[in-house]
């Protein structure tokens, strides 16, 4: 074992000590050497099929899994948003009996309490502004203005604890009066704190400290399930972290879709400088669930990039240049971007092969699959794209056929992960075993 | 004159759009053949649009910009009589999904080509869709979903206005991220489109037919 230190490494010694500690983790004891050979067969697969230097045993899967154990097992999605024990358990059963290589735990769900004593207004969820049984959805709100770009560029901690939080979490509101917490230098601006004696900020903190300990509980219960799903189920996680493209940070996050089309106009030169400021924050925040988590695999929700959604100029002008920064910034931490480009990315295939070969994951929903592996195939692994029409309202003879001619098009030379094209919700169990079995009956090399 | 706002407006130019119009209103232009070049403007965008050239940043945009033509030159449109329309168009999201912005396209889009679109808004009960079509005698109705879980609640708008006795009165087309035609012989909708301006394409067939 070499001890040079972290910063001196290669790019490629970091990705292998990070397979290695994904392929080994530390912390997990397995229920036996049988789980723990499956676990490690599980993974390398996956390794393989990114890494594009052998073709793997088989096809790898990707559990098709969004509120689908909800409504595979009968339970509301609002149940299971606001009963982490309910999420958990409906979660793990799912990964018992539609086992796949890369397996999905209830993330966003068994947070309902913790949203509603925050008051978070970026969201509507079953339970909260929406029906029980449907996921949870934007609601676009402008939580930064126009005229704070220059803060965000200045100083984006400010931004966010000062605006763009108080304007996101109604409870928090009371934020928006603290002073600028970088003016504290020296004894005599010790009296700006007054501001935390405020009423509506001691009240505002006193609700964030209950939000934190519905959190943490839910949280703990969460690694819990990690642990049995790695070292009782023999499956990996599907992310290790998360990161977004910068400029959908701007778009999702801070603007709101219409005021960020709109911007692409009149503010062209402040996108640019805030992508720019935006891309570092995401590589640490990618890098900081991989450190934690031991699974290199950072997933990335793409959307505003995709086909139609702007021209081929705005795209290699406002959206590819932070994007490709911040994949290259994870893959030279060793991360494994692993990105999932929803609705069509057809024009902006081409850029694909801009990316250090054998570094990537793309998962696509209404690519063209076949021209996928054509014109990236050989630099990325690609994965995908059952449809949800397909698998919500069509047969399992469907399914197998189209899981049969998608693996016919990508598996050759390896390089293919067998998923959905989207997360699924309202699945059927016939429809999800034939994708899933799909796989070991024509995914074998 | 006109025709410099017709490019104006085709080639997204904002400010210079908004000038023209405050200059035009000044020399006492006929209100109406601002609002006709600023349509034609339009027509040129969603041309654009249906050949790739533009994107829907474009078309939201262009959407911007003659909203703030339209507040400039409604006062004085308003003693004008009402424009005739090419049909009327009963728009919504359907329940259960809260998503807009496809839906405001189609709906700016149907309007700036001659259709009287009456807008539900978002999470839209099967029962308004129902009471809306009955109340304007439309001929189309437009539903749309961004999520899978409109699959179902297309299907169950479909089922209702079959059930209020009005199916064969209208012709209905979904659109939305994930529909295709799978999900649309599912939903029993008539058509399904994959943008504002294929929605505009099928009302257009429709009426002439």
């Amino acid at each position: 074992m070499t001890t040079t230190p972290w910063e001196e490494k290669s790019v490629e010694e970091r990705r292998q000590i990070r397979f290695e500690k994904w392929l080994n983790p530390e912390s997990i004891s397995f229920a036996s050497e049988s789980v723990r050979s499956e676990y490690q067969q599980r993974v390398q697969r996956v390794i393989d099929a990114i890494e594009l230097k052998k073709t793997p045993d088989r096809v790898p899967t990707l559990s098709p899994a969004g509120l689908l154990p909800c409504f595979l097992y009968d339970r509301s999605c609002r149940d299971a948003m606001y009963d982490i024990d309910l999420a958990i358990e409906l979660w793990e059963r799912f990964a018992r009996e539609y086992p796949a290589d890369l397996t999905k735990i209830p993330g966003t769900m068994g947070i309902g309490n913790a949203l509603e004593i925050l008051d978070y207004g970026l969201y509507k969820w079953p339970g909260f502004g929406l029906p029980d049984n449907v996921g949870f959805q934007a609601t676009e709100l402008e939580t930064m203005k126009v005229e704070d770009y220059r803060i965000l560029v200045e100083d984006p901690t400010d931004m966010w604890l000062r605006r763009q939080i108080p304007r996101s979490f109604g409870a928090l509101e009371a934020l928006s009066g603290l002073p600028s917490l970088t003016h504290l230098v020296e004894i005599p601006q010790v009296r700006m704190l007054a501001a935390f004696g405020r009423p509506e900020v001691a009240g505002a903190l006193k609700k964030l400290i209950r939000a934190g300990e519905e959190l943490l509980e839910s949280n703990r219960k969460l690694g819990v399930l990690t642990q049995k799903l790695i070292g009782e189920v023999g499956t990996t996680l599907s992310a290790g972290g998360g990161a977004k493209a910068p400029f959908d940070v701007l778009a999702d996050t801070l603007r709101g879709t219409n005021q960020m089309m709109f911007d692409m106009y009149r503010h062209k030169e402040k996108i640019e400088e805030a992508v720019d400021r935006i891309t570092p924050l995401q590589i640490n925040a990618g890098v900081s669930g991989v450190n934690a988590s031991g699974n290199p695999l950072v997933f990335i929700p793409l959307h505003k990039g995709a086909d139609g959604f702007m021209s081929d100029e705005q795209f290699s002008q406002l959206y590819w240049p932070s994007l490709k920064d911040l994949i290259d910034g994870l893959v030279a931490e060793g991360c494994v971007p692993f990105l999932f480009a929803e609705g069509g990315y057809n024009s902006r295939l081409d850029y694909l092969n801009e990316l250090a070969n054998g570094t990537t994951l793309w998962l696509f929903d209404q690519t063209d699959m076949a021209e996928a592996k054509q014109k990236v195939g050989k630099n990325v692994c690609i994965a995908g794209n059952v449809p949800s029409g397909l698998m919500i309202t069509g047969s399992a003879d469907q399914v197998d056929d189209y899981c049969r001619k998608l693996i016919d098009e990508c598996a050759p030379g390896g390089g293919y992960i067998l998923a959905a094209g989207v997360i699924i919700d309202e699945g059927k169990a016939d429809t999800t075993r034939s994708m899933m079995d799909a796989a070991m009956k024509y995914g074998n090399y | 004159m006109a025709d410099t706002l017709v490019e104006l407006i085709a080639e997204l130019k904002e400010k210079e759009v908004l000038d023209f119009v405050d200059k035009a209103i000044e020399q006492n232009v006929d209100p109406m053949e601002i609002l006709n070049g600023a349509r034609e403007g339009m027509q040129i965008i969603g041309d654009k649009f249906a050949e790739g050239t533009y994107f829907l940043p474009d078309l939201i945009y262009s959407g911007e910009i003659l909203k703030s033509v339209v507040n400039k030159i409604e006062p004085l449109l308003k003693q004008q009589g009402p424009v005739v329309s090419k049909g009327k168009v009963v728009l919504g999201t359907v329940a259960g999904d809260i998503h807009n912005i496809g839906k405001d396209i189609v709906g700016f889009m149907l309007d700036v080509n001659g259709y009287e679109v009456h807008d539900l808004g978002v999470d839209v009960s099967v029962q308004d869709f129902v009471k809306k079509i009955r109340e304007t005698d439309a001929s189309i109705v437009a539903l749309s979903g961004f999520l899978t879980l409109a699959f179902d609640a297309m299907k169950a708008t479909v089922d209702a206005i079959a059930d209020a006795g009005l199916r064969e009165q209208v012709k209905i087309m979904v659109g939305g991220g994930q529909i295709d035609e799978q999900v649309r012989q599912h939903t029993g909708a008539d058509a399904f489109g994959r943008d504002a301006i294929e929605a505009v394409k099928l009302a257009d067939d429709w009426i002439a037919a």
